[in-house]
């Protein structure tokens, strides 16, 4: 089967290592930080997780704006012919729900919860991380892959 | 967990930061490790049955003392899988410059090529390794590292291969006119085919790389990333670029994260 890949540029620069190493240890303290409150934690602490961003860009924050739960759904096109139902993932990362990703047609979608990024997908699979405790290098000590279905019928 | 069925979950060390998958493995490396200059490991999990096998060691490079010693030694930024899923490959950074690394699954052998890079690596096939620097995309061979072609003034925004592994489409503002072309790209050749050239002064139209596949690229209008087109109302249409004619289908596709 043909492997679903990331094709965004997400190059690193080595201009821009320290700024990324910096935001790296600043979300991942972050995280941290709300965790121990009982807060949530909804952004990435992994500068890969970028996989739609432009390249060299930091990590995207989680600033958008949830769909309300009351708005109508529009009205979806029918596929066209030569697409399937290929899966994609869009880090966008929904303020208190987490990142949403969802297939072509808009049928089906998947909402990865909050603390879980995804990193990359193939048709119908999505892999994504649950990061660990924060060891005292301000690193996560380990982290949970996941590789998960999508939800909808195919 | 994802709202889907789980297929596997397997915990490793340290914080995962890259990975690819195809049908049956998927592919992990950490972002760096505690050990300067380290290169951190790649495992292989197989999506089978959740067991795990490295597949490249952890390796320790030369690091310039005055260098960023974890980033210089990360792996680059991405682990890439060719369209055949033979070849994975990664962008070793050593003193800010690229070694291309490339894995034959199926052999084991491991070979960087092409190094010293200012760029990185961004795609690659069996054959050939597609790099990109801030305004160029260069193709090399894959077994010499020997440099087929260059494009230049092009400064890449998005991009995929086919599944045949020999055709580039490519999303790239062209430095001179700031234009914004869509072209396929022949990475034996570099021979270029211009499907689509937006002049500055209308809004670009972005390459949806993730969603296109090899008969249409998936364009999304005015410039916007996924986020921004989503934001607010959850929705936006997308137009369809048909790679055979150059013919654009417009609104053709309706987007919806519901």
């Amino acid at each position: 089967m043909q492997p679903k890949r990331s094709v965004q540029p997400t190059l690193r620069f080595p201009g821009l290592a320290p700024m990324l190493v910096a935001a790296i240890a600043i979300v991942i303290l972050a995280v941290a930080l709300r965790a121990s409150f009982g807060g949530s934690a909804g952004a990435s602490p992994s500068p890969s997780a970028a996989l739609s961003a432009a390249p060299g860009s930091p990590p995207p924050e989680a600033t958008g704006t949830p769909p309300q739960a009351t708005e109508t759904p529009p009205a979806l096109l029918p596929l066209p012919e030569g697409l399937t139902n290929r899966t994609w993932v869009t880090l966008s990362p929904v303020e208190g729900v987490g990142y949403v990703a969802g297939t072509l047609d808009g049928r089906s979608h998947l909402v990865l919860p909050e603390g879980e990024s995804p990193l990359a997908a193939s048709d119908g699979r999505v892999l994504s991380i649950r990061f660990g405790p924060v060891a005292a290098s301000g690193l996560a000590s380990s982290s949970t892959v996941i590789v998960a279905t999508w939800p909808a019928a195919r | 967990m994802a709202s889907g069925k789980v297929i596997v979950e397997v915990e490793r060390p340290g914080a995962i930061g890259y990975a690819a998958m195809d049908a049956e493995t998927a592919y992990v490396a950490a972002e760096y490790t505690e050990v300067p200059g380290e290169v951190p490991a790649v495992d292989a999990i197989s999506l089978a049955d959740g067991s795990v096998r490295e597949v490249i060691a952890p390796q320790v490079i030369a690091v310039d003392p005055k260098g960023q010693a974890p980033w210089n030694a990360a792996h680059g930024g991405l682990l890439t899988l060719s369209p055949s899923g033979r070849t994975l490959g990664s962008c070793i950074w050593q003193n800010n410059l690229c070694d291309i690394e490339t894995l034959d699954l199926g052999t084991g052998t491991l070979t960087r090529a092409v190094t010293g890079l200012a760029g990185g690596l961004w795609l690659l096939s069996d054959e050939v390794l597609v790099a990109v620097g801030d305004a160029d995309t260069y193709g090399y061979d894959a077994a010499t590292g020997k440099l087929l072609w260059v494009i230049e003034g092009a400064r890449a925004q998005s991009g995929y291969l086919l599944s045949d592994g020999l055709t580039l489409v490519e999303a790239y503002q062209d430095v001179g006119s700031s234009a914004r072309i869509v072209a396929t790209v022949d990475i034996r050749s570099g021979a270029r085919h211009e499907l689509l050239n937006t002049p500055k002064e209308e809004l670009n139209p972005s390459l949806w790389a993730e969603a296109s596949n090899d008969r249409y690229a998936v364009l999304i209008p005015g410039g916007q990333g996924l986020d921004v087109a989503l934001a607010g109302t959850g929705s936006f249409v997308a137009d369809l670029l048909d790679l055979s004619t150059g013919k654009i289908e417009r609104a053709a596709l309706r987007v919806s994260t519901r």
